[in-house]
């Protein structure tokens, strides 16, 4: 296929952009509408790259040229099933991201729109680089829009979450520099698929396999390293935690399919049991706290948490398992992982929107100050109770696909980790039912409640179209499933041939 | 007799700037005090005539090896030249306001970079020394050029005087070196001194005071009062100019010089690093002051910068001389900024709101910070990249995670800086509109530019880097 330049427009198009805004906007009503323009207007290329793509085809749209010539440096990019996946789902949500600050975000908005807009340019950057250096140029630059979003636009601690967000990722992305240096010295490129092709040894394997879980685990979060997310949702304002939930964290799944398993397999076979222990972990307990929250930005962070626990699960438990046709199980768990990612991306955004919302109306997050919502926002109730039951994992919706691909692959693999995957379902359906119960349903708990009016018809078109792609996803997930399968083979594939002889 | 230029033809930015320091002290004394303008002119224009001859100058040794102009001494004079440019520009809006602005500044600055032209040059033990003193005594005095104030005093006092001691240590290491090998020629004392512990006594004393120059921990004490006790103006030139004097000194000096007792001062030059990166970003973070930050974070950088020596090689020193060349281009660029807020002595909080008072000024300290931090793809991130990779290709990779660390707990206290520009208000005093006016307003913006072109291309320059270690 000859060069398009299709990723660059994507990837550039948006960085451009947003520095353009950030100089040029000098009304808050230009920099709303030029940044909304330019998200939608990536639908067209986007929708292009989704039509010409090939399932099975490797990676696609390749452009590659030499960077840094002394350390064998590229500008090299290219797509697989995988990243395309998450390259839609970014483009698709950036502009409800926008929308979500429409009303909220009244001061600097030339900055927060351009922001907004860059960083959605490097986001895409990090799925379409296939040169790891590249790949760490976005995926680091990213956390300096994200700080300055959280950082002015946030609430009253938004200084400790910023700061505290940068330094976790920070501290997290160094080590796998170094793994990276380390690889780039044996295989003497920086290139992704050169990567996958070094041969290492076990012992090697294992130091860089934990090189990158700090950059990805922290990224995901699992837990224990999850701490900065509940701050930094909390006080991020809405645009940024819904870009926060529904794409950076997706980045470190993504990771982990990128470089984790198949840059050091046997070490990745080794550890899965940590990794599915610390799964498990984050998918019961969070799910627990998650269950006292009464900040409703709060829950929703910790729920992300213990969903992203599921992504792990399914990413790792399958290289728990013995028996035969294992590759056709790690392609399911791998799969179950993304469809969670991808469907996890639409319900967290929806919610943290839905958060927004009422934070917008009656400038307050806190689960208690509500109550009989429904009353008086009857379009709105029905949009927060189909998300969050999607969140519960409801058959039907999206999120109920994804769970149950990877509580398959667990139970095929250990049904012992099955049955503590399993509580999810229960411990999502109670946190998920009560903070219904507490916010939407009953009498009308006060003044503030009593005066709420309905969503207006930008809120309602942005969590509508949210809600139509969860339904969707959920009664029909085939595309999104057949779109990656060819790619997530060929991954199962050769994580499963291994680096070294003997496993 | 005829004068043959051809055969001075290694010594014409020496010549040059030689010539340049007696014009501009007959121009200061023709137009007087009246008009710094014309001072600050003449002296640019001259400097780019100087830095024109850096490349007009030929390759070769003089006055039988004892001054060498090879690839790294053109590289290093031609990049003192541009920093005496850039802090030139930034310097006379300070040293105004402290009533220091005479042209004795831009004389001392001209006598450092000279300094700066002969160490980058020095082939034997006696010109290194000739150009670190002459270099040192300018500093020393330009410390001292706010005369009424008690601070820089005290400052110029402490530099003076652990300078001093420095530069002893040092000599008493070289003559100890002369009398081992006997021979002042940097390219015959490492062979020529035996083998023993002589020789180590000497390495232990030059190290000691290399690390003076350096401003190396432990031999770091000298550094915040230097850089907080003369205005503004002149520890810009403080914190850039004498860094490239100082690398050069390590690769001539170390590598050239005692490079048969590479294995005994390599692991004194881990210990000193380490301890450099620790105390350096430790000790920043609980820093108010604006120059007393910078000054300790240079502390830091330099036991970053060190890590490459200590990797050594081709490879590690050209790593060592881009990271210095991006390190002084950065911090140029910060003071550059601080200069601009008008403030003598500018504490951090003076910082505050700067986004609201300035957006541009405040964009490119972003640029700054961040390259500092080391994100990519700015200059500072290569830099520390690049130091990184020659670390694990030498089999120091637990150096490199040390390293990258304190990379991380440096960030702190550059995101307060970044924090206190953009989120936070400006204080009750500090309302107006900041006017840096346009020769420093340019030049703020070509330096924050060059930290992002360097770090989207830096091709030109790690060749650069690259050449003037290479062979041939």
């Amino acid at each position: 296929m000859p060069e398009s330049g299709l990723l660059s427009l994507i990837v550039w198009l948006p960085v451009a952009a947003g520095l353009l805004i950030m100089g040029l906007a000098r009304s808050a009503a230009v920099a709303r509408w030029s940044c909304l323009a330019v998200a939608l207007l990536e639908w067209i290329p986007g929708a292009i790259l989704w039509r010409a793509f090939e399932p099975g085809g490797g990676f696609q749209f390749v452009e590659r040229h030499d960077w840094i010539e002394r350390f064998n440096v590229q500008y090299y990019l290219g797509v697989d099933g995988i990243a395309l996946a998450l390259i839609l789902l970014t483009l698709l949500l950036t502009p409800a991201a926008i929308v979500a600050g429409w009303r909220a975000i009244d001061r600097r908005t030339g900055l927060y729109y351009g922001a907004l807009l860059i960083q959605q340019g490097l986001m895409l950057g990090v799925f379409c680089a296939l040169d790891s250096l590249l790949f760490y140029v976005f995926w680091e630059f990213m956390l300096a829009p994200m700080f300055l979003i959280i950082g002015i636009w946030g609430g009253e601690r938004r200084i400790y979450a910023t700061v505290k967000f940068f330094l976790f990722t920070f501290l997290g992305s160094v080590f796998m520099l170094v793994a990276l240096v380390y690889l780039y010295l044996k295989a003497g490129s920086y290139a992704i698929p050169d990567l996958h092709a070094v041969p290492l040894t076990l012992a090697e394997q294992q130091l860089l396999f934990f090189g990158f879980l700090a950059a990805f685990a922290v990224k995901v979060p699992m837990w224990p390293v999850h701490t900065w997310l509940p701050d930094a949702h909390v006080e991020a304002p809405t645009g940024g935690s819904v870009i926060l939930a529904a794409i950076l964290l997706k980045m470190g799944g993504f990771g982990m399919l990128r470089f984790s398993l198949p840059v050091t397999p046997d070490a990745a076979y080794q550890f899965a049991p940590l990794i599915v222990g610390l799964s498990l972990v984050a998918i019961v307990y969070i799910a627990v706290v998650a269950l006292a929250q009464r900040d409703l930005k709060k829950l929703i962070a910790y729920s992300s948490v213990a969903h992203m626990g599921f992504v792990t699960l399914g990413l790792f438990i399958p290289l728990a398992y013995a028996g035969a046709g294992k590759d056709q199980l790690l392609a399911l768990g791998m799969g179950g992982g993304m469809v969670q990612m991808i469907s996890h991306g639409f319900i967290s955004a929806a919610l943290f929107m839905c958060v927004g919302v009422l934070y917008d109306r009656v400038h307050t997050r806190r689960i208690n100050d509500f109550g009989g919502v429904a009353n008086t926002m009857p379009v709105f109730a029905v949009l927060l109770v189909l998300f969050a039951l999607a969140n519960a994992g409801l058959p039907g919706t999206s999120g109920f696909v994804g769970e149950f691909l990877v509580i398959l692959a667990s139970f095929r693999a250990e049904p012992l980790v099955a049955l503590g995957a399993g509580t999810i379902l229960v411990l999502g359906a109670a946190y998920s039912l009560y903070m219904l119960k507490r916010v939407v349903f009953g009498e009308v708990a006060n003044d503030r409640v009593a005066g709420l009016e309905d969503l207006d018809a930008r809120e309602l078109i942005a969590l509508g179209g949210i809600g139509l792609a969860v339904i969707v996803l959920g009664l029909y997930p085939d595309p999104l499933v057949e779109m990656m399968e060819p790619s997530l083979d060929g991954l199962a594939r050769h994580v499963l041939a291994g680096k070294v002889a003997g496993w | 007799m005829v004068i043959d230029l051809a055969y001075w033809a290694p010594l014409y930015p020496e010549l040059a700037l030689a010539l340049l320091i007696p014009v501009l002290l007959l121009v200061d004394l023709a137009v007087g005090r009246k008009r710094p303008l014309v001072i600050q002119a003449v002296c640019l224009a001259g400097l780019v005539l100087v830095g024109w001859t850096c490349f007009a100058a030929a390759d070769g040794a003089m006055f039988g090896g004892a001054f060498l102009m090879d690839r790294l001494a053109r590289l290093l004079k031609f990049a003192g030249v541009l920093l005496s440019i850039v802090a030139f520009v930034y310097a006379p809006r300070d040293l105004r306001e402290a009533g220091a602005l005479r042209g004795e500044y831009y004389l001392l600055g001209l006598f450092a970079l000279l300094g700066v032209f002969v160490t980058a040059s020095a082939g034997s033990l006696l010109t290194l020394y000739l150009g670190l003193e002459l270099l040192a005594l300018a500093l020393y005095t330009l410390v001292a050029l706010q005369r009424d104030s008690a601070r820089a005093a005290e400052a110029a006092m402490k530099y003076f005087v652990l300078g001093a001691i420095g530069s002893g240590a040092m000599l008493y290491g070289m003559s100890l070196l002369y009398g081992l090998s006997g021979s002042l020629l940097l390219s015959e004392t490492a062979t020529l001194a035996p083998e023993g512990g002589g020789a180590y006594v000497a390495a232990a004393l030059v190290l000691t005071g290399v690390a003076f120059k350096l401003g190396a921990v432990p031999f770091h004490q000298w550094v915040a009062d230097a850089y907080d006790g003369p205005p503004l103006g002149v520890a810009v030139l403080l914190a850039t100019v004498p860094k490239l004097a100082s690398f050069a000194l390590i690769v001539r000096l170390l590598v050239d010089g005692i490079s048969a007792s590479q294995e005994q001062w390599n692991l004194l030059l881990i210990v000193m690093a380490v301890a450099s990166l620790s105390l350096g970003t430790i000790v920043a973070m609980a820093q108010t002051q604006a120059a007393r930050l910078l000054a300790w974070a240079a502390i830091a950088h330099v036991g970053f910068l060190l890590l490459g020596v200590v990797a050594g090689g081709g490879e590690g020193l050209s790593a060592a001389l881009f990271y210095t060349l991006v390190y002084v281009l950065m911090a140029a660029g910060a003071f550059g900024v601080v200069i601009a807020l008008e403030k003598q002595a500018a504490p951090l909080d003076s910082l505050r709101g700067l986004y609201r008072r300035h957006p541009g000024m405040a964009f490119i300290m972003l640029l700054i910070m961040l390259s500092m931090i080391g994100i990519p793809p700015l200059a500072g991130f290569l830099a520390k990249w690049q130091v990184l990779m020659v670390l694990v290709d030498q089999g120091f990779t637990a150096l490199a995670v040390v390293a990258v660390i304190f990379a991380v707990v440096g960030a702190y206290y550059y995101l307060r800086i970044i924090r206190l520009m953009f989120m936070e208000a400006p204080r009750e005093q500090e309302q107006e509109r900041l006017k840096p006016g346009w020769g420093a307003s340019a030049m703020l913006g070509a330096n924050g530019l060059a930290l992002v072109v360097i770090g989207v291309w830096p091709n030109p320059l790690l060749e650069l880097c690259r050449a003037a270690f290479g062979p041939g």
